[in-house]
């Protein structure tokens, strides 16, 4: 099992150097005053007397692709992502500083997702074929129908523009100024948790406020996603011949369907839990870009666009990472639910 | 023709079917409902009635109205379903072939080819989709072809594992080990025995994620990275309309038009789709669960 | 089940509770909060190119001069204690054209870590400025004239480091309270650029710069600290000045928190705070103003009706500002460019000198239909330019000759164009405009519609392409027409007719008409910058306007106009020359 870690981990740095060399190459497409046009700001107020020819060779955009791309990766080995001009800060910076916001949005709708997925997935497999599982059958299917975006601004205009109860944001103001200018300290840049850490009730609940609307409106094609997965595992379990057999020999239904069939559905949710990770790396862009809420999809679709090399592959890099350990762990877990399965 | 009998008599999947054939007739009349101008090059980009920057409501000139900058949203509508259908088939036909090609093969030959599609797979698992695709259209431009190159190199591979895991399992399965035993060629077998066999969940999944990439279009679309300005497109018409959610001062849906058409475009079409592909699903289920034994 | 209870209710808590907080009457009292879509690019004063930007350093830092609130023309003394003129002797001109012009620098100010002004901070300041080698055109104006190249390291390339650097320590020099510059020869809009309140020509504490890891001040360290880049740039995130408000908290993408600094030269400001904050989204910060979240925000257009009768917001419309428009015709396009078709006249291209006919250009400019442009794109809310001068500065002349929309006049030059060529053969050209710039996709729209309704041979395409590429296309020459404007920082007529016309002034070489500018323009020009008489500088300014009427080298299609709503709690609010730039000090709340 060891030896099977590491033969996968193993081919991690080797996955990050060809994705990233991929990557870069798309310089060569490009002529360096695309480039550099992320050093100069919007398109509006710039007028014809930037010296962009001299800009370009302060910036080094002109070098061979090559050159440039061995620049970076030295940098790198040695621990420097870079800067990325279109956060104005260092990479690793920014990606500290807008990844936990991302991975606050992705628990919290996480948690919906499992937990209400879980929940209404068995009441209507459960309850198969009568009201709550038509309910939920035709809700999921609008669920999975509806563009994100459109739920998004409605939720905003309803529970913002009308009744006032969640703003956008991240944190109110009074409490960015908690944050940011008393003595409070950061410790992972999750505003849940080192609210809680630095004993201010206050500012997760104004955080918890914040993070409602956006993470609804993540999590509801998931959440109906999941759903169906689970009303589908368990009603194929819940017909099984072992579960038949379980009940003909009088154990109580509730033990039966806890301790089989909730075996058995747990495989798709722990298959929807890779594509969650996976969703929430770039998928969030359109709630955060709705909420104002600033994480790593915002960060990433502007470093996109900005053709902000240092940004995307630093961002890539870590994605990168993230998706092969979260394969890697869940293919562990497959392991341990079902020992029948066989890993090559 | 069994499966079809029993997708209409099943009332969510004859809905299913409806909304889907709504949206097929829609699309091919379009030239008939939605002509466009003579002289008008490019029938995809949107017609304009004037260019006003604020959306006009539905006249006689403009069925459902126009959003800000003059674009008529009956056009975009009408020729917006060619291009859901357009997306949404090239796509998943593509992707679906590679993957069931890349997937099937390498599982029914085994060894070491297998091992080499199945790292292929799981590079492209590890390229960060969104990122590809916005920095594959700000390199090669706008437009909806971009869009859909950039769909299918990051949508197969998961055909790839669906249609590896189902030829593995019918790969052991008794009929196969007969016609390998009386000496039938290994293409002969692939292509007669496992692929006919292994193909349902991908049938299922097919389906399904026709709605899944016209959504996935539609945002991209909405955060301005897909198809030019102007052009036909569901996802950007909305995005149009974000201007115009909150309406005016104490008349909050004065531009209602703007967003609820479009919106119920894409609802309605997405949802055919997925009623159609969970229908699917139920009815193919009892023979996955045979062929599985 | 019971966790997702609990959860549940303390989220409907929070929000019911937050809620309740909504019933203040006059939210944050004592701060001024603005919301912005523009992002700040950098905190020191010589890069920052968006004029959004400068708002910032305008209220952290002085400059010498400065304008009465709203007056543009008129000059008051700021961090000098008078306005030089030719009447008071500060400024004298010599025979050979050398002017001394010399300030005398205020005593008693303080910089905002206590530290008080002196002219060597004054003297530092503008070394460094040219040093470092900016963008902010104003001070590149200033070096072009002071120094003679449009850089210091053009004059370092040309004679050395050692004797740049000496020409740069002579032209400037400190005497007790004074600090005099000395140029080769006269330019009048020196005493604007120095009047810009605390923009490209604020000035810096010495000793805190160097603190800060800036240069150090000596000749040795000078070639160190040449070209900064963002990253290299000590002052990128931080400033230290002698203005009103001073810097507390600064995320470039997110917000900027200035609080009042109490011992302000002038008195102390009226605010405790300002916070500048970021909201990308337009319809989240009109949520925003209405709900009293936010104090000010400028407003597209398009964002009128949702604001306009809103409880407890003012809504302050057509306000000009210093931004004109213009789509320039480019005369000698790229031959590898890919948007002149085959490069030859005709039904699939044009030709890459296509432009160079004058019958041609005006032909284009009868097409332009400016009403429909204003009316129906803009509401209303734009002006039609008079010229390269723009409506509002001094000797901008309402009669100077126009174009407007007129098909007639428009078909007649297309049957003059090319000697007839371009009425028989036809035209294909792509037109392109920056991806999301409604006004420069509108104003491509009308005129392709206006152009091909005269003739159906006439085609022109329209494609986009993201601002990054447009700006690459631009200058490589790839594009007919080229949609930029000018954004004058100097209420002077020198800068935008030195930017349209000036063969170094940015336009002639991007549109190709360098030696078209040398031969006509740039006699005209020099002069307007060197010559203290208003009469004679009003001449030039007519005869200059009326060149660029006859030789048409570019569509002034529109004066840019600004929106801004503010909540009705906030006072003293005037209109500058950019009206979402704000002038803090003025403002109180409540």
């Amino acid at each position: 099992m060891v030896r099977y870690v590491i033969k996968r981990l193993l081919v991690l740095p080797l996955i990050l150097l060809v994705l990233s060399a991929l990557i870069f190459s798309l310089v060569m497409f490009l002529s360096p005053y695309e480039r550099l046009a992320v050093f100069v700001p919007n398109a509006d107020s710039v007028s014809a007397n930037i010296p962009f020819d001299e800009l370009v060779e302060r910036y080094g955009l002109d070098r061979p692709f090559y050159v440039q791309y061995y620049e970076w990766l030295k940098q790198v080995l040695h621990g420097n992502l870079g800067w990325s001009p279109s956060a104005r800060m260092p990479v690793a910076r920014a990606i500290g500083r807008y990844f936990p916001a991302t991975v606050e949005l992705m628990l919290l709708g996480s948690v919906i997702v499992f937990a209400g997925g879980v929940f209404l997935g068995t009441k209507a497999a459960v309850r198969h074929n009568r009201l709550p599982d038509q309910f939920v059958r035709v809700g999921t299917i609008f669920g999975v129908s509806m563009p994100e975006f459109v739920f998004g601004l409605l939720l905003l205009v309803v529970f913002y523009g009308w009744l006032k109860w969640f703003p956008p944001g991240r944190l109110s103001m009074w409490a960015e100024d908690v944050v940011y200018l008393s003595n409070y300290r950061q410790y992972t840049g999750m505003n849940l948790v080192d609210s809680l850490i630095n004993r201010r009730p206050d500012v997760f609940l104004d955080a918890l406020r914040h993070l409602v609307l956006p993470a609804i409106a993540y999590s509801i094609g998931l959440l109906s996603t999941m759903v169906r997965m689970v009303r589908s595992a368990l009603l194929e379990t819940l017909q099984m011949d072992y579960v038949t057999t379980a009940r003909a020999k009088g154990l109580a239904e509730r033990i039966v369907t806890i301790r089989h069939a909730r075996r058995n559905a747990l495989r798709p949710v722990i298959t929807l839990a890779g594509s969650i990770v996976a969703k929430m790396l770039g998928g969030a862009v359109i709630v955060e870009t709705v909420f104002n809420y600033r994480g790593m999809g915002k960060f990433i679709v502007t470093a996109a666009q900005g053709l902000d090399f240092p940004a995307i592959l630093g961002a890539s890099l870590l994605i990168g990472v993230i998706i092969v350990v979260t394969n890697l762990i869940i293919d562990l877990l497959y392991m341990v639910i079902d020992p029948t399965v066989v890993l090559e | 023709m069994d499966t079809l009998r029993r997708l209409v008599l099943n009332p969510l999947g004859c809905a299913g079917l409806v909304l889907v054939a709504f949206w097929a007739v829609v699309a091919l009349l379009a030239p008939v409902i939605a002509p466009p101008h003579a002289g008008h090059r490019d029938p995809y980009i949107i017609e304009r009635v004037g260019f006003s920057s604020l959306p006009k409501p539905p006249s006689t000139e403009a069925v459902l109205g126009t959003t800000g900058g003059g674009y008529d949203i009956f056009y975009g509508i009408v020729w917006g379903s060619r291009t859901a259908f357009g997306v949404g088939l090239i796509v998943v036909g593509a992707t679906a072939l590679i993957g069931v090609l890349l997937g099937g093969l390498g599982a029914f030959a085994g060894g070491w080819i297998d091992s080499v599609v199945m790292r292929i797979t799981d590079l492209f698992m590890s390229f960060p989709f969104l990122i590809a695709v916005i920095v594959m259209t700000v390199v090669l431009g706008k437009g909806i072809d971009k869009v859909i190159l950039a769909l299918v190199i990051f949508g197969w591979r998961q055909y790839a594992r669906v249609m590896r895991s189902e030829v593995l399992s019918v790969k052991e399965r008794e009929f196969v080990r007969a016609a390998e035993s009386i000496g039938c060629g290994r293409f002969r077998i692939f292509f007669r025995h496992i692929l006919p066999n292994a193909i349902f969940p991908v049938f299922v999944l097919a389906t399904l994620d026709i709605g899944a990439i016209v959504l996935i279009a539609a945002s991209l679309s909405f955060i301005g990275v897909g198809a030019e300005p102007g052009y036909a497109d569901w996802g950007q018409m909305i995005s149009f309309s974000r201007d115009w959610i909150l309406g005016a001062v104490g008349d909050p849906f004065r531009y209602w038009y703007t967003y609820v058409y479009p919106s119920i475009a894409i609802l309605t079409f997405v949802l055919g789709w997925t009623l159609l592909g969970d229908v699917l699903r139920d009815i193919l289920d009892p023979r996955l669960k045979r062929s599985k034994k | 089940m019971r966790g997702i209870r609990w959860i549940l209710f303390a989220v409907a808590m929070a929000g019911i509770l937050g809620g309740l907080a909504y019933g203040q009457s006059v939210s944050n009292p004592g701060t001024f909060i603005q919301a912005t879509i523009n992002s700040v690019e950098t905190l020191d004063p010589q890069f920052m190119l968006s004029s959004a930007t400068t708002e910032i350093s305008y209220n952290v830092y002085d400059s010498l001069l400065d304008h009465p609130a709203g007056d543009l023309e008129a000059l008051v003394p700021g961090l000098a204690t008078v306005v030089p003129s030719l009447d008071n002797g500060l400024i004298t001109l010599a025979e050979d054209g050398t002017t001394y012009i010399t300030f005398p620098i205020r005593s008693g100010v303080k910089f905002h870590n206590g530290a008080t002004l002196t002219s060597e901070d004054v003297k530092y300041t503008f070394m460094r400025a040219f040093l470092v080698g900016g963008q902010a055109s104003s001070i590149n104006m200033l070096v072009q004239n002071l120094l003679g190249k449009a850089s210091f390291s053009e004059l370092v390339d040309e004679m050395g480091y050692d004797a740049a650097y000496a020409t740069l320590d002579q032209a400037i020099t400190v005497s007790g309270i004074n600090v005099t510059f000395k140029l080769p020869k006269p330019f009048v809009p020196f005493l604007g650029i120095m009047a810009d309140g605390g923009a490209a020509a604020a000035i810096l504490n010495k000793a805190w710069c160097i603190e800060q890891g800036c240069w150090p001040g000596t000749k040795e360290t000078g070639q160190a600290n040449m070209n900064l880049t963002m990253e290299t740039d000590p002052l990128f995130g931080k400033m230290m000045g002698t203005g009103p408000f001073q810097l507390v908290l600064c995320e470039p993408m997110e917000r900027v928190v200035l609080d009042a600094f109490k011992d302000y030269w002038r008195g102390a400001p009226q605010l405790d705070r300002v916070i500048r904050m970021i909201v990308e989204d337009t319809q989240t910060a009109v949520l925003l103003l209405k709900n009293g979240d936010v104090d000010f925000t400028s407003i597209d257009v398009t964002e009128l009706p949702q604001v306009q009768g809103a409880a407890g917001v003012t809504v302050l419309d057509n306000l000009p500002s210093n931004w004109l428009m213009k789509i320039n015709f480019v005369l000698h396009i790229s031959p590898s460019s890919s948007y002149i078709g085959n490069g030859v006249l005709g039904s699939d291209g044009i030709p890459a000198d296509f432009f160079t006919d004058l019958d041609l250009r005006k032909a284009f400019q009868y097409s332009f239909d400016w009403d429909t442009y204003i009316n129906d794109v803009f509401l209303g809310a734009a002006l039609k330019p008079y010229g390269p001068v723009l409506i509002g500065f001094p000797t901008a002349n309402p009669a100077n000759p126009q174009y407007y929309y007129d098909p007639a006049k428009a078909e007649e030059y297309f049957r003059n164009a090319w000697g007839g060529q371009v009425w028989e053969k036809g035209f294909h050209l792509t037109a392109v405009y920056s991806t999301g710039s409604r006004h420069r996709q509108m104003a491509l729209e009308l005129l392709k519609a206006n152009v091909e309704a005269l003739n159906p041979k006439f085609r022109i395409d329209l494609a986009s392409l993201p601002w990054a590429a447009y700006v690459g296309a631009v200058q490589d020459k790839q594009l007919p027409m080229s949609l930029f404007g000018m954004l004058p920082d100097v209420f002077d007529p020198y800068l935008p007719l030195f930017e349209h016309m000036h063969s170094a002034g940015g336009y002639a070489d991007w549109s190709g008409y360098t030696d078209l500018a040398i031969a006509k323009y740039d006699p005209l020009v020099n002069e307007l910058g060197s010559n203290y008489d208003p009469a004679r500088r009003q001449e030039l300014s007519y005869e200059l306007q009326r060149m660029a009427y006859e030789d048409s080298l570019s569509i002034f299609h529109f004066q840019a106009v600004e929106h801004v709503a503010l909540r009705d709690w906030i006072h003293g609010f005037y209109v500058g020359p950019f009206p979402s730039n704000v002038d803090f000090y003025a403002l109180s709340k409540g």
